[in-house]
Order: structure tokens, then sequence, then C-alpha cells
């Protein structure tokens, strides 16, 4: 797992993956029980359930047991906003940065060519 | 205030970014300190227009940068950091600060008067060869989920290839 890098890298590795994402896209429609889920997909119930437990991790997907069914949903609203307000913070600053350093240079190029402020 | 609800959670991120700089620590921190030099890197791309600014750079003291986006549209980047333009309040406390060295402070962002999320953000001042190599770190916990996109079936894919695209 990625996850010493934080939930955005966990997104991806959940998502790297065209069996979580066909997961992904199902439970876009709606609410799935785990054997509604595995049985498009050509592998074990238990192979499933270890993708389940993958998009579990990274918050995309929940599940509930009730009785002897597990059913997963999928979480979009609350994450994804999250993780777009994140993700514009890190962009903020790194062009907040960027502009940092230009004014420096601006700076130091005013101060050869004569032009240095009081 | 906001509604309840049973949706709602806090979710968490955390990020570091690095810039070395030629130009050596007094300098790169005199940009964080001094309030006109600061007022002219920490500002929003157009149409991003200042509102109010207030910077009171000590520990304890407070920095306010209150923005607008005029215009709809996306907008990611800027001292506000709007998603869909309208007001973005900067609201930042001075927890620590050694002159030269590091700057320590927890900010509010909100946006359209909602409280969206709250940060710790360490920037450390490094001195490299004659340069500086800055380390800005910072921790978020993302207050509001219920302004967010409500797509489910068409958002979802189109919506994550974006977010890779934006990192």
């Amino acid at each position: 797992m990625l996850n010493h890098q934080g939930p955005l890298s966990r997104t991806f590795h959940a998502l790297a993956d065209p069996t979580r994402m066909a997961i992904i896209d199902r439970l876009s429609r709606g609410p799935a029980s785990v054997s509604e889920l595995a049985r498009p997909l050509e592998m074990s119930l238990a192979a499933v359930m270890q993708h389940i437990q993958v998009l579990e991790l990274s918050a995309l997907v929940r599940s509930e047991k009730r009785g002897r069914v597990r059913t997963c949903s999928i979480e979009p609203a609350t994450l994804l906003a999250a993780q777009d307000w994140i993700a514009a913070r890190r962009q903020s600053w790194e062009s907040q940065l960027d502009r940092l350093g230009a004014l420096l240079d601006a700076e130091d190029r005013e101060h050869k060519t004569g032009k240095r402020k009081p | 205030m906001n509604k309840p609800s049973a949706a709602k959670r806090l979710i968490y991120g955390n990020f570091t970014i690095e810039r070395v700089y030629p130009q050596a620590p007094a300098r790169v921190f005199a940009a964080w300190s001094n309030p006109e030099v600061k007022a002219r890197w920490f500002i929003g791309p157009p149409p991003w227009k200042l509102v109010e600014r207030a910077h009171d750079f000590r520990i304890g003291g407070e920095e306010l940068c209150h923005g607008r986006f005029s215009e709809a549209g996306t907008v990611t980047h800027g001292c506000g950091a709007a998603l869909h333009g309208g007001d973005t309040i900067f609201r930042a406390r001075y927890s620590d600060i050694q002159p030269d060295a590091r700057i320590v402070f927890t900010y509010d962002m909100s946006w359209n008067g909602a409280h969206r999320s709250t940060s710790i953000v360490g920037v450390e001042i490094l001195a490299e060869g004659k340069g500086t190599r800055l380390i800005f770190t910072e921790h978020v916990v993302f207050l509001d989920g219920e302004d967010g996109t409500e797509s489910r079936r068409t958002g979802s894919a189109a919506h994550l290839e974006s977010l890779a695209a934006a990192l």
C-alpha cells in the first residue's frame, strides 16, 4: 500500500485496477451486494472481497452487513469534494511558492540594475 | 450552521511541497514575515480580487486574506482556492516563529460562508549552499462534504481523472 503518502495516493492505488474500477462503475448506479458485484467478474468471491476491502480502506466504498448479506455502496460526494478541496489547497500553495520565488528573483534584478528600493 | 447529516465525515489529507530558492534564508523568511512583501505573492489568479487583508506576524498573531472570484468557473489556485468562484476567506494564527528558520501556523478556509477546512502548516526554511530549501508541510481536515458534487453515475470516473491530472 502507498498509504504513507496520504489519502490521495491511496485513492489512486485503489482505482489503478480494472476490477476495482468495474466495482465503482457498478456501485455508481446504486448499492449492491457482494455476490451481485462478483457475478459479472471472473474471479472468486474471496478475491472480490479483497478488492472491496481496498476500496473501503481508501474510503471510496462502504459496506454494511445485514444478516448474511453484505451490501456495498459508493461514497462519492463527501470524498470527492474533500479530495478536490485538498488538491486545490496543494495547487494553491504550489503557485504561491512559485510566485514567491519569482518575486525574490525580480527583487534581485532590480538590485542589479541599480533600481534599489529605499 | 450546516444541517446535520449522517453522511458527514471528516476526511484528512496531508501534503509536502519543496522549493529551492537561490536567495538566502533571511530573504525567504522576509517574504513571509513582511506583510507588504507577502501581499505581493500571497494572492489569487484573475479574476480573484482582494476584499480585505490583515497580517499580524507574531506568535499568536492572526492573518486574514479575504478574496472574491467574481466570475463563475473552476478556479483551483490562489489565496482562496475557490472551486467554483465566490468568496474565500483564509484565516490563520501563528503558533511558532523562528526568524529565518521556521514558521508554524494553523488556518481555516471558508468558501462562500461555509467553513471547509482547518489545517496545520509547517514552513521550514533551511540553508542550502548560498540559497534556501523551503519545505512546506500541511495537514488538512476537510469538514464539509455537503456542498460537493452530487454526481454519482456520471461523476466518479471523470472526477477522479481530473483529480489525477491535477496532481
